[in-house]
């Protein structure tokens, strides 16, 4: 079962895109910030991240660039963020995030894209 | 939770209510009462104050008091015999009264200063540390009374006098002063306030002199602490109450969210999401449900934009939405216009188009908001009946709006014979950003606008549209014009110009302010390769300056 870490300040976003998830079969792990999120990453190995831009204590721009810099350098990063301003998205494709996705989304969509990213790590 | 506020009339009344405490806790000492006042009548029978004021012009209130004898007149409130002789004499200059005469009084009797002559400066010199109003002066007098009084006042004057040198403050202060500073009080009160008031200033001024100053201060200190722990309460309670409405809100909107996502997912009906969802009919969940809505809206698309206003609906939240529509305050109205756009805009389009023309600027600035998400086809077709003004704030909104949207570009030009100005001049920077061409002759028509923004945005369009037709126009107006459309003609003429303007900017160079010659330099210079030699041309007149001119246009900087 593939593994996916959703790091969301947003409870209710959170919660949504965790039981939409996991209605397509995937385990996922939550994380409240970007803190929770990165020590979670510690910890544990995921196949996919999701991770909102703006969150307390560390943004997602700063675990973007933290995970590319350790080792798990292959984990594809989905970042689902409202600030899609052309300056974000491509700060968070020039630090490593794989895919980018403007609030409000669908969750249709999010699961395709999601199906998409891990079934190119495979290929990787 | 509401802020408690603290009004300058509940102060006033708290004031008030702790002068009647006070008031009460410590009723007026009838002991060592020493009190003098001027006798200006004495009669075997009554006598008719009013008339006699009248005819002497006495404006004092005077006190009649019935002795065993006979009917006494007096008037005045003295502490000493010295401030009441004094007066006395005043009196009699100013009324021509003779036989007047200042009295002492005790507490329920009278007694002839005469009586008292025996030792009477040192007496009346003597700080009073309890007095009486005129008002507790006994009306009757019996004789009986004299000695055993007499005793009492001897007792009360030694223990006044213990009080009084145990007191540092007096010693600090000099008890000199404190009485002076009463007595002036108290003859302030007698010249200038009215009876009614008199003998409730006077009675504060005995009152504050009749306990020991350190009493005061006590009462001081417990009234601060007092305030103090008041304060502190009303802090506590606030933050209790607002601590539990949080945790409250916590609660249910964790509830309602979980319910709500459940039934988004189908994981449960409709009928079971009803019984799930507690205390919906509560004002405060209903709030917090519309907040839930709110959110889902916000961060879903796709699926669920339906799916969220069929449950705003089916909560008959759109009720309510419209109910705070029709209120008569603005915040409300705004709320509900808002919740009805988001949530269910197919409800929203009759609330919408009441307030475009609402008189409340914010009302119609989210009603004119609200009116361009419900129409993404047409989105300022609101135009054609705006009668109020389109304000600076909501162009900017509306533009951001638009473009967050990506909505539909329209025709401005269809709406530059809008009554508003501010909405004609809207839509000609709109024609400008967005490269409207069409109808350019729409735009020339309103060259002859009276305000001159419209005027200056007009010659804006045709410089940055080049629309060529419109330079024999702007060079007509140009005399007429303000400074700052002159500068624009001249710019415009930079991109539209040609062989034909070049006597035109010859002339400005030779007679305009020096911001239009550098600006007509400008033009001449950047127009083509003909017009910068004859600027070139112009330098053999030393008087011109070009030089200069073509020096400051081609610097970078500028």
């Amino acid at each position: 079962m593939k593994r996916i870490l959703v790091a969301e300040d947003n409870k209710l976003i959170l919660e949504t895109i965790a039981l939409s998830l996991k209605r397509e079969g995937y385990e996922i792990i939550k994380a409240l910030d970007g803190k929770e999120c990165l020590k979670i990453l510690e910890n544990t190995e995921v196949d996919l991240l999701i991770t909102d831009l703006y969150m307390p204590c560390v943004n997602g721009h700063e675990v973007i660039s933290i995970l590319r810099d350790e080792r798990k350098k292959n984990t594809p990063i989905l970042v689902l963020s409202a600030a899609g301003a052309e300056a974000n998205v491509l700060k968070a494709f020039e630090l490593g995030a794989d895919d980018f996705m403007v609030k409000p989304f669908s969750l249709v969509e999010l699961n395709v894209r999601v199906r998409k990213l891990l079934a190119l790590r495979i290929i990787n | 939770m509401k802020a408690v506020k603290f009004t300058t009339g509940k102060l006033i009344t708290y004031i008030l209510c702790l002068i009647c405490a006070i008031d009460l806790a410590f009723p007026i000492e009838s002991h060592g009462i020493q009190h003098f006042v001027i006798q200006v009548a004495a009669s075997k029978t009554p006598i008719d104050i009013q008339q006699f004021s009248k005819r002497y012009k006495i404006t004092d209130s005077i006190i009649e008091l019935k002795t065993a004898d006979r009917y006494r007149y007096v008037i005045g409130n003295f502490e000493t015999l010295r401030a009441a002789d004094q007066f006395a004499r005043q009196f009699a200059i100013r009324t021509g009264i003779s036989g007047i005469f200042p009295r002492k009084l005790d507490e329920n009797l009278e007694i002839a200063v005469s009586e008292q002559k025996k030792y009477p400066d040192k007496q009346s010199q003597k700080p009073l540390v309890i007095a009486r109003t005129i008002d507790s002066i006994p009306l009757k007098i019996e004789n009986t009374k004299i000695n055993n009084q007499n005793i009492n006042n001897g007792k009360k004057e030694l223990k006044n006098q213990r009080n009084k040198n145990t007191n540092f403050i007096f010693r600090f202060l000099g008890t000199n002063n404190v009485y002076e500073f009463k007595n002036d009080l108290i003859v302030y009160g007698n010249k200038h306030f009215s009876l009614y008031f008199r003998k409730f200033y006077i009675r504060i001024i005995e009152k504050t002199y009749s306990y020991p100053i350190i009493a005061l201060f006590i009462l001081l200190i417990f009234f601060f602490i007092f305030n103090v722990i008041l304060i502190l309460l009303i802090l506590y309670f606030t933050n209790y109450y607002k601590n539990k409405r949080d945790r409250y809100i916590r609660i249910y909107r964790n509830l309602y969210e979980e319910v709500l996502r459940s039934y988004l997912f189908d994981e449960i009906d409709w009928k079971k999401t009803t019984l799930k969802l507690k205390k919906i009919r509560k004002p405060l969940n209903r709030k917090i449900l519309i907040s839930v809505l709110f959110n889902f809206q916000d961060n879903l698309r796709g699926e669920m934009d339906n799916r969220i206003p069929e449950i705003f609906v089916k909560l008959e939240l759109n009720k309510d939405a419209r109910n705070k529509a029709k209120s008569s305050f603005y915040y409300n109205q705004i709320e509900g216009m808002r919740e009805l756009t988001n949530l269910y805009p197919q409800g929203a389009f009759a609330v919408v188009k009441h307030f475009i023309n609402a008189p409340n600027d914010l009302v119609r600035a989210d009603a004119q908001t609200s009116y361009i998400r419900l129409h993404p086809d047409k989105p300022f077709d609101f135009f054609k009946t705006l009668t109020s003004p389109f304000t600076r704030w909501t162009q900017i909104t509306a533009f951001y709006l638009f473009r967050l949207h990506e909505l539909q570009v329209p025709s401005f030009v269809d709406y530059l014979h809008s009554e508003q100005t501010n909405v004609r001049n809207f839509c000609l920077r709109m024609i400008i950003y967005f490269q409207q061409l069409e109808n350019a002759t729409e735009i020339f028509k309103l060259l002859k606008s009276p305000v001159e923004t419209t005027r200056f945005l007009c010659i804006k369009a045709i410089n940055e549209l080049w629309l060529f037709d419109g330079k024999e126009l702007i060079k007509n107006i140009y005399p007429e014009e303000t400074e700052k459309n002159k500068l624009e003609i001249i710019k415009a003429l930079k991109n539209i110009g040609n062989a034909d303007d070049f006597d035109f900017l010859e002339s400005i160079i030779f007679s305009g302010f020096v911001t239009l010659k550098i600006e007509a330099c400008r033009s001449l210079y950047f127009m083509n390769d003909e017009s910068r030699e004859r600027l070139i041309q112009l330098r053999q007149n030393a008087e011109l300056e070009i030089d200069k001119y073509i020096d400051h246009i081609t610097d970078s900087r500028n």
